[in-house]
């Protein structure tokens, strides 16, 4: 995911992925630094380009039930 | 003319049945010259983790017996097929191409999607190669038919594989994230991706229960539509025929986004078939989807967040068992266990949005199918695992998802074909988006693009350097 603007500044990123290389270490002591950042790192910037998009609970529901059909539940 | 055991192979499903019917071959006959096919290239292509033969030649001669009495369970009655190695097949073991898994039993029950095929006389000559856990695109050890030097894509690549060579005229792949249509693009053949939803996805191993879909891979899209009717059939669904469209498609071209970073070879042949589109009447719309992009994060996050789910109780219970994941797939699980449920919930959420963006982009442009390329390269060297020539850094399993993946988020039906070559000679493929609910008119268009660009007929070099004893007659 490397094609995104990311909302996240760069200490916040540094955060995320120092706790999440934390918590990986718990249950895969060997796992490689370089990909817990990189998974952190995708990770922030897809979730930066969601918040840009307008969920308010007014145009999209607060529950996450999902059809495929184009006539359930349209936000517009 | 004298019928060799290549010859069979290389008919379409309708032919094949056609000929079981008239006594011309039988499916024994079928059966054994797609065994031998196996013997001949899995010493390269590796896309089998277990060939089911007894119980193959049973069921071959079952089908022999009752085509010989009448009695007719439709279109693959007889057909060899492959199925993934993370679906159920009663009597072998599902071991999902993990070492976590080695000691798998022989599943009890086959899939629903599995009983149905054999339900309808498909002969299942064996289980074929997946990424561990259906979690990529490489699928290891199985290799490109193309170039065996090169991976076949993934996660169902041992599925793509064994259609490609022929060893199989259909195998069943599963889609997450892509995992149907990539594997169908590196190895040039067609791929179809149901509807989220649409067929029963029991007795599959899940990777993210939000996304997963199971569906066929094929030669081409006309037999794929024939193992589509049976899958259909066996989930109890209705059925529509696939008649030739009343008009000329109209087509839509998401530039942005779908267009860019892709290696040139793969521009040149995805161009040049929509041209030939344009030149055989086809009305190819510009149709911009802002929300491609966020479609991807969707599908990225949800999947993400399920696969660890998904592991959790082996990573946390069960540590020895976890050390035999491979590295990677362990990095995904760990990792997606601590993703914050806000951002869970917020893709979920935000899944609507570009549902609806599609949807709308459909009625606005009166589309029967949104066409893009499927991956931005074509089959990359199994000795060197990156992305190369697009112009964007990014990793295999980034990349090679990068254009499927809004799909899975929108649940819409996709039906993955190829297109061309690029100057290596490898595969490009183009995918082809449609109404979810409509499968059959997404099949119609599908069939009329392959016409135009009648690349179908194409088959890998290999199959030109196969021992001469593959090609002797069929013993009647």
């Amino acid at each position: 995911m490397n094609d995104g603007a990311s909302s996240h500044t760069m200490p916040e990123r540094d955060d995320f992925s120092r706790d999440m290389l934390l918590r990986v270490r718990e249950v895969d002591p060997v796992a490689d630094a370089d990909a817990v950042r990189r998974y952190a790192r995708e990770i922030a910037e897809a979730d930066a380009m969601l918040q840009a998009l307008d969920l308010d609970p007014s145009s999209v529901p607060l529950d996450v039930s999902f059809s495929p059909d184009w006539n359930h539940g349209r936000t517009t | 003319m004298t019928q060799t055991s290549s010859d069979l192979l290389e008919l379409s499903i309708q032919e094949l049945g056609a000929g079981f019917r008239q006594k011309r071959w039988s499916p024994l006959e079928v059966a054994r010259a797609s065994l031998s096919r196996i013997e001949a290239t899995e010493p390269q292509l590796h896309a089998w983790v277990e060939i089911d033969t007894d119980r193959a030649l049973a069921s071959a001669a079952q089908a022999e017996r009752e085509i010989a009495s009448g009695q007719d369970r439709g279109p693959l009655h007889g057909v060899p097929i492959g199925i993934k190695d993370i679906y159920d097949v009663a009597g072998l073991p599902t071991r999902c191409g993990s070492e976590a898994r080695a000691d798998a039993p022989a599943a009890t029950a086959s899939a629903p999607s599995v009983a149905g095929l054999q339900a309808g006389g498909a002969v299942v000559l064996g289980k074929t190669v997946t990424q561990e856990f259906a979690a990529g695109t490489i699928s290891p050890p199985a290799r490109n038919p193309w170039d065996p030097a090169r991976i076949p894509g993934g996660s169902s690549g041992g599925s793509a594989a064994a259609v490609a060579i022929g060893a199989c005229y259909g195998a069943m792949g599963s889609d997450t994230g892509g995992s149907i249509r990539i594997p169908a693009a590196a190895c040039g053949v067609s791929g179809f991706k149901p509807a989220f939803g649409e067929l029963d996805v029991a007795g599959v191993f899940p990777l993210s229960w939000s996304l997963d879909t199971v569906g066929p891979i094929a030669r081409t899209v006309d037999d794929t539509w024939r193992m589509w009717q049976v899958l259909q059939t066996g989930a109890g669904l209705r059925q529509r025929a696939m008649e030739d469209p009343k008009s000329p498609p109209r087509i839509g071209i998401a530039r942005r986004f779908f267009f860019e970073w892709l290696q040139p070879g793969v521009r040149d042949a995805v161009e040049d078939a929509i041209a030939r589109l344009t030149e055989n009447g086809m009305t190819i719309v510009a149709s911009p989807w802002p929300d491609a992009a966020a479609a991807r994060a969707c599908a990225f996050l949800i999947n993400r967040v399920e696969t660890a789910s998904v592991h959790e109780r082996v990573a946390v219970e069960e540590p020895e068992r976890f050390s035999r994941y491979g590295a990677e797939l362990r990095v995904r699980i760990a990792a997606g266990r601590t993703v914050p449920a806000t951002i869970y919930t917020r893709a979920m959420r935000a899944r609507r949005i570009v549902k609806d963006s599609v949807a709308q982009l459909f009625d606005q442009h009166r589309l029967d199918a949104l066409l893009a390329p499927t991956l931005p390269t074509t089959a990359i060297p199994a000795d060197r695992l990156v992305i190369e020539g697009t112009g964007l850094d990014e990793s295999v399993g980034a990349g090679w998802t990068r254009l499927t993946m809004p799909f899975n988020a929108t649940g819409q039906p996709v039906l993955a074909l190829p297109c061309g070559l690029d100057p290596l000679g490898l595969p490009v493929g183009i995918q082809l988006a449609g109404r979810p609910g409509d499968e059959a008119s997404l099949f119609q268009v599908a069939r009329a693009v392959e016409r135009v660009l009648d690349f179908h007929r194409a088959r890998p070099p290999l199959l030109r350097s196969l021992a001469p004893a593959e090609f002797n007659e069929v013993p009647r």
